[in-house]
């Protein structure tokens, strides 16, 4: 197996390259960008990127833009690291649909800890291509092409996005966890003060209101979690 | 009504004091010069007439003078017995019955002879003012006439009659309006002032004066002037600090994110075992939470706190959450009573800051199996919300300086941060506020929100 190449976009020249040595030196390739302009140019096709880290605080381009301009042309699982202080929050008001999120400054460590949960959540392969389709209010969820399908039209999800919906409608009425869904849709454990996980149910949320706007079916349970209205 | 406070009703009283005595003594002085001479020609008038009757009565048959004056003298004790007045030798006729009771009672004439005897009268026994003539009979006596008039009676008199008349209810209106006029005049620009004052103590120090405050010339524009002056340069030098403290803490964090690199690389070599990379890692995450601290405080001041709501049980459940998740073996507890308020006012992210950096304090402070319990209930005008722990609580000396940045309550210990600082500012910002107590327990802090105004 080759090892992942990842794209690391930070305006602070030292801290990638200082990022860089470490990641690679736990296997991994990496490729640095130290503005937006310059990741743009790196992601352009034919590129072939495993995952990238987007910083969000850069002069001109800010992380955010760069992963508007990105998306949703390019599927790439993306890595943000957000500022102290606050920015998650914003970050669930923007609703932006990273793969995951990390505070920064942070421990290399965890950096590490969380690109392996992703690309490992990108690497499953269908060990037996699972080939049911779960049905509900006219959603139609197709587990072997990962896609969901209302009314035959298909709903554009991020492969995070499609593992959330696929834990609910595979649980109808059944209260799911915090920690169990970062567990199952992240496959990472949970943390203090995270809210990654919120932002992806919200993200869904926002799109099945689109097609079933009279319907609520992603309730939140408070101090439990979060449930799926299956259809009597 | 706030309006009507003390300075407002002294002012009102003073001025309304001084304008009543200065109406009512320029008045009676004016009264008293004007109506004692022609009280005193009404009642020349009158004692001529009526000493004219009497002598002429007496120079004819003084017998009959000496009833008439009998009657007249009874008349004036007893001037609404009707039989009196229905004799008419002394009465001008045509005049209807009614108009007798109007009458004035006769005058108490001295009338002395030429020679110097009392003919009608009381022997002169006062000395004060009097009305004195000399009246010559159709016959060509001579008499001397005299009308003793008490000056003091009638001023009392003209001040009962003044206070009871529409002169004085009009004086008293008049002084009335002018004196609220006068308060609310100096009043309302100081109630303006205080208010703005109120508005920059509560945060707001971009608010400045209207400037029709600021325009005015006198004395209290000039103040106003003053106070605008110095917001604008406390809000300057506020800013300057918090640019400061946000440029100091958001420059340290790329050398601090550099450094957590390096450490990494460290560890990569040295294995993660190491002592010294673990402490390394120990006094990073405290530095991290520092520079976290100082940034969310000064994030704090420029969240916009004005345009939105919360619900409250859902940000409590959710820094509950979060609690329990970095402590699983506390015990946390929640009591919402059902008639305090659940929707506020104000930007969630204030309410849920300072909610998890009271909690983050219990966290660091607290024993690691001691509980935590929050109670919400109503309490007046605003909703109270009390989180306590079960730490054994603080030093009296601690609890007058917790909410104060960085207090420590003795040199080796870690000190309390900017945890409960930041949880002032926020609720402060949401225009609440915090406080602190002992139970029995431990410590309690409490959250007083004012109730959502719609």
């Amino acid at each position: 197996m080759t090892a992942s190449h990842i794209l690391l976009v930070d305006d602070d020249v030292e801290l990638t390259e200082l990022l860089a040595d470490y990641l690679t030196t736990e296997g991994l390739e990496i490729s640095v960008a130290n503005s937006a302009e310059q990741a743009l140019a790196l992601l352009a096709p034919p590129a072939r990127f495993d995952l990238a880290v987007f910083d969000i605080m850069m002069p001109g381009m800010s992380g955010l833009e760069l992963l508007q301009q990105v998306r949703p042309s390019n599927p790439i699982p993306v890595i943000m690291l957000t500022g102290k202080g606050g920015d998650i929050d914003r970050i669930l008001g923007l609703e932006m649909g990273a793969d995951d999120y990390l505070s920064k400054p942070c421990n290399p460590r965890e950096l590490l800890a969380r690109i392996r949960a992703v690309l490992r959540r990108m690497q499953t392969p269908p060990s037996a291509p699972d080939t049911r389709v779960i049905q509900h209010w006219g959603l139609a969820l197709q587990l072997a092409k990962r896609t969901l399908l209302f009314r035959d039209t298909p709903l554009e999800l991020t492969s995070a996005e499609f593992n959330v919906i696929t834990q609910f409608m595979q649980n109808p009425g059944v209260v799911l966890s915090k920690a169990k869904l970062t567990e199952r849709v992240l496959h990472r454990e949970l943390t203090a003060y995270d809210r990654a996980i919120d932002v992806h149910v919200s993200r869904v949320r926002q799109k099945l209101s689109k097609v079933l706007p009279e319907q609520e079916l992603i309730k939140t349970v408070r101090g439990e979690g979060y449930l799926f209205i299956g259809e009597e | 009504m706030h309006r009507f406070n003390r300075l407002f009703w002294k002012i009102f009283a003073v001025s309304w004091l001084a304008s009543i005595s200065v109406i009512l003594v320029t008045i009676i002085v004016i009264g008293e010069l004007t109506e004692r001479s022609s009280v005193r020609e009404i009642l020349e008038i009158r004692a001529h007439r009526q000493a004219e009757k009497t002598i002429e009565l007496y120079e004819r048959d003084p017998e009959k003078a000496r009833r008439l004056v009998y009657r007249q003298q009874k008349s004036r004790h007893d001037r609404y017995d009707d039989d009196h007045w229905e004799h008419r030798d002394w009465d001008d006729d045509h005049r209807s019955h009614r108009d007798r009771y109007k009458r004035k009672p006769a005058l108490l004439l001295n009338i002395y002879t030429s020679d110097g005897a009392l003919l009608f009268g009381r022997p002169a026994r006062y000395s004060g003012d009097e009305i004195r003539f000399t009246y010559t009979s159709e016959a060509g006596q001579n008499y001397l006439v005299s009308l003793p008039i008490s000056p003091v009676k009638s001023h009392i008199a003209r001040l009962k009659a003044l206070l009871l008349s529409m002169q004085a209810v009009l004086v008293i209106i008049t002084a009335t309006l002018a004196s609220l006029l006068l308060s609310w005049m100096i009043v309302r620009p100081i109630n303006r002032l205080r208010d703005h004052v109120q508005q920059l103590h509560s945060g707001d120090l971009s608010t400045r004066l209207e400037p029709r405050l600021l325009g005015r010339g006198d004395e209290i524009g000039a103040l106003a002037r003053e106070f605008d002056y110095m917001a604008s340069y406390v809000e300057n030098t506020l800013q300057g600090q918090q640019r400061l403290l946000q440029d100091v803490s958001h420059e340290l964090r790329a050398p601090l994110a550099r450094l957590q690199a390096v450490s990494g690389l460290l560890e990569q070599r040295l294995g993660s075992d190491d002592k010294l990379v673990q402490r390394m890692h120990t006094e990073f995450e405290r530095l991290d939470r520092l520079i976290e601290e100082m940034l969310s405080l000064a994030r704090i001041e420029h969240l916009d706190s004005q345009s939105e709501s919360f619900v409250l049980s859902a940000i409590l459940e959710q820094a509950l959450e979060d609690f329990r998740f970095t402590a699983p073996n506390r015990e946390t507890q929640l009591t919402l009573d059902a008639n305090a308020g659940d929707r506020f006012a104000g930007n969630s992210e204030l309410m849920s800051r300072a909610l998890s950096n009271i909690l983050g304090n219990i966290l660091k402070h607290t024993p690691s199996d001691s509980g935590v319990e929050i109670h919400v209930k109503p309490l007046g005008k605003s909703t109270a919300i009390t989180i306590s722990d079960a730490g054994g609580g603080v030093t009296p000396d601690a609890l007058a300086h917790l909410f104060e940045p960085f207090y420590r309550q003795d040199q080796r210990n870690n000190g309390y941060g900017l945890g409960l600082s930041i949880a002032k500012r926020a609720v402060t910002r949401l225009g609440g506020a915090i406080s602190a107590e002992n139970t029995a327990k431990g410590l309690a802090v409490t959250i007083n929100l004012p109730l959502f105004a719609k």
